[in-house]
């Protein structure tokens, strides 16, 4: 099989839905010989299908959500192979995303990953219930530039004031925008902790990420 | 193939066994007493031919039970409509449910509320928007009275043309002042089929026009559309159930007449019944006694099993395109639908039948879509059930939005209307805190913008252009 035709049949299976297909073609694309950081592009137009999709209204929540499912199938084969060769994704810009610890709602922030992920940005997603400190560490060990904090309930929201307190007392705070969303979240609150941004929306935070990196 | 229309799976029944045969014998006793006025010499001829008692120089007709009973029984329980596209061809009767569009005098501005006399082209661009929207299956009689400065004797004819012109969806048109002499022709001419509608003068009165129209449309072997139209406390008794009764003797003499001139002729039996307004004397249309009307009325005409229709859910008492308007023709949709309509005219009506707006006809799409999506009910097979999948998916963190299954089914769960606002607050608010109207402003125009479609011939227009020239005419000899 040609280089082009792994490379379709791993985007594919992000516009098919399919995490195991993306996976098993991310390890083809590897096993072929494919620059990783080809095939990771390869991923990223796809999920920036999806996205442009969602944006316009023709694709919905669980199409976006199901896309960015089986783009993190292949992305994480890739990934592992990008750091055993020593390269750098190259992006918008470096991002590090979670849900605060105490909280394991997830949905928003997958769609704002997935969002990020399609306009450009390399996004680290930490998942959910992810401590102040598991934060700092990811933000000084990928050198981010934004660091996204997502909290569904108001009893979880003062997780991210101690993430950006942490952040202080470790140094890191002027090298990162912490940008804060969630159904509890509000802009008044946002700066009353000392974000950077607020948005309602997934849309909406790949555009604040955008203005605040200048990109 | 036609339109599959929806099919009721969930129905309202308020009456009972008891109740229902009260009814039907309280219009048969009216008809076998007092009877009916039928202004017509040939009618009262024919249906003395008939075994009816008639006594000619009163006008009035008493029918026989047996012979009411026995008409009731040869008239189709279901039947087809075809349109010009065969995609849009109706199966009418049964738990099918359609919607179609009510109609006004005039045109309203949609800043100042202010109604005014329909161009030619707002004509057009109304029967456009119908054409386009989803869940509007057929053509009514016509959005607007008339246009421009039409003399009103041409209206009917004039607007069945532009509606053949500009739609390829069924087409009921109105009967009135020998307006099918030409529509006929017109239907001939493009090889349409139409359906013919005539409406009784309540109460308890069939006029010499209503069955001259009648007459042809059975002989031309079109679809028969009878409407009533008592208002309560006025043309009928204050109470639901009088008015019923008045409405159902005058549908089952026209039966009977139908019927006894062409055995298992089509018929769509349309209800169009409100409580008087009394303080004006205007109908009051959307009021819930019009929706009692059509529950009770539909519940009777279900057991006969003859195709019916209603017509006031498509009028309302509110003037503008606003909040009233939303909740009278809601109500009364949902209403009318569960309780067995087959056609419910409900879009376009505003300000009882004085106005109407593409507008108002975008708005309640929606409406149609979300009682559509209700009378059509739940699905209970076991992928609907989804007791694996909830195992699979299990307490929190686990969730359903990347699943397959939700792929597979929540856009036929859900219905999602073009015109409510489902933003977020903040983006209604950066949006420009747009409302309903907003929306559907903002769709009309879409559609408009859409190239324009027509759906006849340069051959077929020359020939609805000589039609009409005879009519002219016709109408202008008879001045």
């Amino acid at each position: 099989m040609t280089t082009p035709d792994i490379l379709e049949n791993l985007a594919q299976s992000v516009t098919d839905y399919d995490p195991e297909g993306a996976a098993r073609w991310a390890g083809e694309a590897i096993a072929a010989g494919i620059d990783p950081l080809a095939a990771l592009a390869a991923l990223t137009d796809a999920i920036r299908a999806v996205g442009d999709g969602f944006a316009c209204g023709d694709l919905w929540l669980p199409d976006l959500i199901a896309a960015a499912d089986a783009m993190s199938a292949g992305t994480a084969v890739l990934e592992a192979e990008i750091a055993a060769r020593g390269m750098r994704q190259q992006g918008l810009g470096v991002v590090v995303i979670g849900t605060v610890f105490g909280d394991i709602h997830d949905i928003g922030k997958n769609m704002v990953a997935t969002l990020l992920r399609a306009a450009g940005f390399v996004v680290h997603d930490l998942g959910i219930n992810i401590t102040a400190a598991a934060f700092v560490d990811a933000v000084a060990k990928h050198n981010a530039q934004v660091l996204a904090l997502s909290a569904l309930l108001t009893t979880t929201a003062p997780e991210q004031k101690k993430v950006i307190e942490l952040l202080r007392e470790a140094g890191l705070r002027e090298q990162v925008k912490v940008i804060v969303g969630g159904g509890g979240i509000t802009a008044a609150f946002a700066d009353s902790i000392g974000a950077d941004g607020y948005d309602a929306t997934a849309p909406g935070a790949v555009k604040l990420a955008r203005r605040l990196l200048g990109v | 193939m036609s339109r599959e229309g929806i099919t009721r799976r969930t129905t309202l029944r308020t009456l009972s066994e008891q109740e229902l045969c009260a009814l039907h014998d309280g219009a048969l006793t009216v008809l076998a007493e007092t009877g009916l006025t039928f202004e017509d010499p040939w009618a009262l001829a024919f249906l003395a031919a008939q075994g009816c008692r008639v006594d000619e120089a009163a006008g009035r007709v008493r029918f026989p039970r047996e012979l009411v009973e026995a008409c009731l029984a040869q008239a189709p329980r279901q039947f087809p409509l075809a349109a010009p596209n065969p995609a849009n061809s109706l199966l009418l009767g049964g738990d099918r449910l359609y919607f179609s569009h009510s109609s006004g005098m005039q045109t309203v501005d949609l800043d100042t509320l202010e109604p005014r006399r329909p161009t030619r082209q707002d004509y057009i661009d109304c029967i456009r928007v119908l054409q386009a929207l989803p869940h509007l299956d057929h053509l009514g009689c016509y959005p607007y009275f008339g246009f421009d400065d039409m003399p009103d004797t041409l209206a009917i004819p004039a607007g069945v043309a532009l509606h053949m012109q500009y739609s390829d969806k069924h087409q009921m048109t109105a009967c009135s002042n020998d307006a099918e002499l030409f529509t006929f022709q017109m239907a001939q001419a493009t090889g349409h089929e139409i359906a013919g509608t005539i409406g009784s003068s309540p109460p308890l009165t069939w006029s010499c026009g209503a069955i001259t129209s009648a007459r042809r449309i059975v002989e031309a072997g079109y679809a028969l559309t009878t409407v009533d139209g008592a208002m309560m406390g006025g043309t009928g008794p204050a109470t639901v159930a009088g008015s019923a009764i008045v409405s159902t003797a005058e549908h089952l003499g026209m039966v009977v007449l139908a019927q006894c001139l062409n055995p298992g002729h089509r018929m769509l039996i349309g209800h169009f019944s409100a409580p008087l307004n009394m303080r004006t004397g205007s109908p009051a249309f959307g009021q819930i006694g019009a929706s009692l009307s059509n529950a009770v009325f539909n519940q009777l005409w279900s057991r006969y099993g003859l195709p019916l229709s209603n017509g006031s859910p498509g009028y309302v008492s509110a003037k503008g395109i606003e909040f009233q308007a939303g909740y009278e023709k809601g109500i009364a949709a949902v209403i009318a639908a569960l309780s067995g309509v087959n056609s419910m005219l409900l879009h376009l009506g505003v300000a009882n039948e004085l106005s109407a707006h593409p507008a108002q006809a975008i708005l309640d799409d929606d409406i149609a879509g979300m009682v559509a999506r209700f009378v059509a009910g739940e699905e209970m097979s076991e992928d609907a059930l989804a007791v694996d999948l909830i195992q699979a998916v299990g307490p929190i963190p686990g969730h359903y939005l990347s699943r397959p299954h939700t792929r597979k089914w929540w856009r036929k769960e859900q219905f999602i209307p073009a015109t409510a606002d489902s933003l977020s607050y903040p983006e209604w608010l950066d949006g420009g805190k747009k409302t309903a109207l907003d929306y559907a402003r903002d769709r009309l125009a879409a559609i408009l913008a859409a190239p324009e479609q027509r759906f006849t011939t340069p051959s077929q227009d020359a020939d609805l252009e000589r039609i009409l020239a005879d009519a002219r005419r016709y109408y202008a000899a008879r001045q």
